[in-house]
């Protein structure tokens, strides 16, 4: 069965709808809970977890190692969590690094951020104009931070399957039409986007091994290969590539490992995995 | 006597046919197949086929075509799409279309031997093969 994402630049609305259609729909509602479980997998605490998940949402573009990591078990707990199929994901950045998996429906709920809502009616000291500057700037440092993390412009309708305007049409019907959308045999999954699904699993497993070892790198991995592209000089090359293969080795489903040096890795590229 | 699956396979590299025809007939099916799209919806109009693996990038007719042909014929076969050149929009067209599965080039032959037990399975045809019993250099 189809499962779903569901995004936007409120919390509660997104927790709201994710929870309505997991119900409609008898799926797994996968949600900020599942941190419990992640932290349990990886032996670390919710808080961590948490800070990083954070981190994604701030404005700060400079992260540190136990960021990078943390995010890293993030993203592989909840890849694996979506082999089961039937899930509605929210809240845990899945929309930035969940691409192109053609059973996966990518929902962006365009909506006003709840506090500037809530003030709107009342702008007589001016703060309605001040408040707006502010969500106006951290919407554009947001955007800065998810392109430079994962590429792409989070507030780009056109990365995401639909985007459903919640004060034009209200949250009933945007609840209806994700529900009738994910019945759509388009979205079925098929061998092709399980494999796909899969190998960002194998790659988000490889990362989560190699980021205590090493920080600037990317992973990508395609019917068991994985190719690592790593900054560092072609004398250094030798001595990582070996490391590398030894740590991949600990994955039984990768099969092969190419390592490619380069001098300069564009902060693109940083934290990804494709 | 349990009917023996029937499948075509249509794609405009001699090779795909090549290697799919046996692995393919080591389950107990019986396999045909074409080069030519047109030779193909030909043969598809004479016999109701279990299965269609087709490809999709071929000249005159692509495997949409196939599929879309297939569909107004019949809702029993059901069609696999293989192709080299798969992207999301594509694997979306087809099975909004009504293809069974979609998969992309290049494959082992176990994963399209799994989607082909699916398959029998769906069609309440299913197949006494074991994946990895018969092992391929």
């Amino acid at each position: 069965m189809t499962s779903i994402l569901v995004s936007s630049n409120d919390k509660t609305i997104t927790t709201d709808i994710a929870k309505q259609l997991a119900e409609k729909l008898d799926y797994t509602h996968l949600g900020e809970q599942f941190l419990e479980d992640v932290a349990q997998k990886y032996n670390t605490t919710d808080e961590k977890l948490q800070k990083a998940l954070n981190w994604l949402i701030s404005a700060k573009l400079l992260s540190n190692k136990s960021i990078d990591l943390h995010l890293a078990y993030i993203q592989e707990a909840v890849l694996e969590r979506f082999l089961t199929d039937n899930v509605v994901c929210e809240g845990l950045g899945a929309h930035l690094y969940i691409k192109d998996i053609s059973h996966i429906l990518n929902v962006r709920i365009l909506t006003e951020n709840s506090d500037l809502k809530n003030n709107r009616l009342d702008d007589k000291s001016g703060y309605l104009k001040n408040f707006r500057k502010i969500i106006d700037k951290t919407n554009f440092i947001r955007t800065g931070s998810s392109n430079n993390i994962f590429i792409y412009d989070e507030n780009d309708s056109s990365f995401y399957d639909i985007a459903l305007n919640l004060e034009k049409i209200g949250l009933e019907n945007i609840v209806d039409t994700i529900t009738t959308m994910a019945k759509n045999r388009k979205f079925k999954p098929m061998t092709y986007s399980r494999k796909m699904l899969k190998d960002l699993i194998l790659a988000s497993k490889l990362r989560v091994l190699l980021l205590p070892r090493f920080i600037d790198f990317q992973v990508e991995t395609k019917d068991g290969t994985a190719i690592v592209t790593i900054k560092c000089t072609k004398r250094q090359k030798a001595k990582i590539a070996g490391e590398i293969k030894v740590i991949a080795n600990a994955i039984p489903d990768i099969k092969f490992v190419e390592v490619h040096a380069v001098l300069k890795l564009s902060p693109l590229f940083k934290n990804s995995t494709t | 006597m349990t009917k023996q699956l029937e499948v075509l396979i249509l794609d405009d590299e001699l090779i795909v046919g090549k290697r799919l025809k046996p692995a393919i007939e080591k389950m107990g099916c019986s396999v045909e197949t074409f080069l030519e799209p047109k030779t193909a919806l030909s043969r598809i109009d004479e016999k109701e086929f279990d299965i269609v693996i087709t490809d999709i990038r071929m000249d005159d007719i692509d495997g949409i075509q196939v599929l879309e042909h297939i569909r107004k014929k019949t809702k029993h076969t059901l069609v696999i799409i293989i192709t080299g050149y798969a992207m999301i929009s594509l694997a979306r067209e087809a099975m909004e279309k009504g293809a069974f599965d979609f998969i992309s080039k290049p494959f082992k032959p176990d994963e399209i031997r799994r989607i082909i037990l699916n398959a029998a399975e769906k069609l309440g045809l299913p197949l006494d093969y074991k994946i990895g019993s018969n092992r391929e250099k």
